[in-house]
């Protein structure tokens, strides 16, 4: 495959790179494969980041392409996965600091959109659990993924998904839950004492466990605060059935 | 070479999930691609769960990279055989062309040399991609922009001795006959000319953009004349092919496309098109 082997490689330099490749053509012009290799993959990570490429700016982000592809060339069979590390190549990059959550956000919401099936947990089921509701181990659906975030890019997200104007976010930490119900991809800012508990239930913690976390913030309280936090779970299809 | 005579057929894309969903007199069958139907679960999955039910879907690959002197990527030919094994698709296409290079995917149908060296390596590919699916593919020839020295076979010719050697069929897209006949300088009459009717399974038509120097494979237009007419002879040939529109963008509304479809039943229905004795499915 010696003479195959080194036209694939030269051909593939010249468009991906710009090497010089015109020696390798009678006629047309590998300019053609070249500009629709940049436009398809900026395009593509364009579809899956409309809301940071709203942030930053078309040219902005457009500059920024580029450089990730030269460092993160596409690998995979899907462009699905083209922009799969993104978030943290924006944490090393020369981008706003909040634009690496903003991605992560992101790319966590398009996980989740076709991510498996799997039936959720109803109240009726739980409330019939009667006593053996505290051995319960509690689990997020599969379509689901718990994101730690520094800025409240969730408080942008809704403002752009709004067609506001972008601001720069607050500095805060913060922890969301992405998941999807039947079709529709949700996400929530978790509260200050629900938010340690979502890698516990990511986990598979018993019911009794979230319980005993939450005793040493509400104590006798915690009971009551569990029940809520339970039913809120619950209401937002957001347990997976066991 | 078995052929499966399904009619009329569009491409799935997202603005005609509902309306597949709930059924389509008017399309006999339904072409997705595979890459975007290779994944867990969420609605593209349940679309092609209830599209599946109601009318034949055909998976349309874009990844096998066939002519790459790179290996086949195990994990995607895996994933397409179960997904193959889920639909039990009349019909299963990719390209004649390479889209990865060490490990690196292009996204793009890149155009192989047409040597005796590259003939070789797509049937070698062809032979092990369908002794792992269990069943023949159909090979696709592609719209091409350049043309490359080192070539001393005639595209249609290397594509009808890959069907031959590799005993796999041939998806033919008029649009793309017409594109690299136009930039190239070919006769798109002897392109079809030079291949074997019994390999040809399934028909594309599409539309094109004119860039000056180069007309270029855009699916954002309707079918040209040029191209109308172009499978007008292509019918005639090849007979009643399983044929579709492909639109990809500007997608417009579906009656819109039908009426294309309508267009292409007329023509094939038309005195002087072949009618081709159905071998099965």
């Amino acid at each position: 495959m010696a003479e195959l082997a080194a036209l694939q490689r030269q051909f593939y330099d010249r468009v991906v790179s710009g090497a010089d490749g015109d020696a390798l053509i009678a006629s047309g012009s590998l300019e053609v494969y070249a500009s629709m290799y940049a436009i398809r993959l900026h395009d593509a990570l364009a579809d899956d980041y409309p809301k940071l490429r709203s942030a930053l700016g078309a040219e902005a982000f457009a500059a920024l392409v580029p450089a990730y592809l030269r460092e993160h060339p596409p690998h995979a069979f899907t462009l699905r996965e083209l922009g799969a590390a993104l978030p943290g190549w924006l944490r090393t990059a020369a981008s706003p600091p909040w634009a690496a959550d903003l991605a992560t956000l992101e790319r966590a919401r398009m996980e989740v959109f076709d991510a498996a099936d799997a039936p959720a947990l109803t109240q009726a089921e739980a409330i019939a659990l009667g006593d053996a509701l505290p051995e319960l181990h509690l689990r997020w659906v599969p379509a689901s993924v718990v994101v730690p975030l520094a800025w409240a890019v969730d408080d942008l997200w809704s403002a752009l998904e709004d067609e506001q104007d972008c601001f720069e976010p607050a500095a805060g930490p913060r922890v969301v839950l992405v998941w999807r119900r039947d079709l529709a991809v949700l996400h929530r800012t978790l509260d200050a004492d629900e938010a340690p508990l979502a890698p516990l239930i990511a986990g598979g913690a018993r019911f009794a466990e979230i319980c005993e976390q939450l005793a040493a913030q509400h104590g006798e309280a915690a009971g009551a605060r569990a029940a809520e936090l339970l039913l809120r779970w619950l209401a937002a299809g957001a347990l997976a059935a066991p | 070479m078995i052929v499966p005579r399904l009619g009329f057929g569009l491409g799935l894309r997202p603005p005609y999930y509902e309306a597949a969903r709930a059924g389509t007199p008017d399309v006999d069958w339904w072409e997705v691609i595979s890459e975007n139907f290779l994944v867990a679960g969420g609605n593209p999955r349940r679309v092609l769960r209830e599209v599946c039910a109601r009318a034949p879907v055909v998976l349309h690959g874009v990844s096998l990279s066939i002519g790459s002197v790179d290996p086949i990527d195990d994990d995607y030919l895996g994933r397409l055989a179960a997904l193959v094994a889920e639909v039990e698709p009349p019909i299963v296409s990719d390209h004649l062309c390479w889209s990865a290079l060490g490990g690196h995917a292009a996204h793009d149908l890149w155009p192989l040399p047409y040597t005796d060296e590259a003939l070789a390596v797509v049937v070698d590919k062809v032979g092990r991609v369908q002794d792992r699916l269990g069943r023949r593919i159909l090979l696709e020839n592609p719209s091409s922009y350049v043309t490359f020295t080192a070539s001393h076979i005639p595209e249609a010719e290397f594509l009808a001795e890959v069907a031959r050697r590799a005993d796999c069929g041939i998806l033919l897209d008029v649009n793309n006959v017409y594109v690299s006949a136009t930039n190239h300088g070919w006769d798109a009459a002897a392109y079809l000319a030079a291949l074997p009717v019994e390999r040809v399974g399934q028909i594309h038509l599409a539309g094109h953009s004119d860039h000056g120097t180069h007309l270029l494979d855009t699916h954002d237009h309707p079918v040209c004349d040029a191209v109308w007419a172009l499978y007008g002879d292509a019918v005639a040939r090849f007979g009643d092919v399983a044929t579709m529109i492909e639109r990809d963008d500007h997608l417009p509304a579906l009656d819109e496309l039908i009426a294309e479809l309508d267009h292409a039943r007329a023509i094939a229905r038309a005195p002087g098109a072949t009618v081709r004795q159905a071998a099965g499915g």
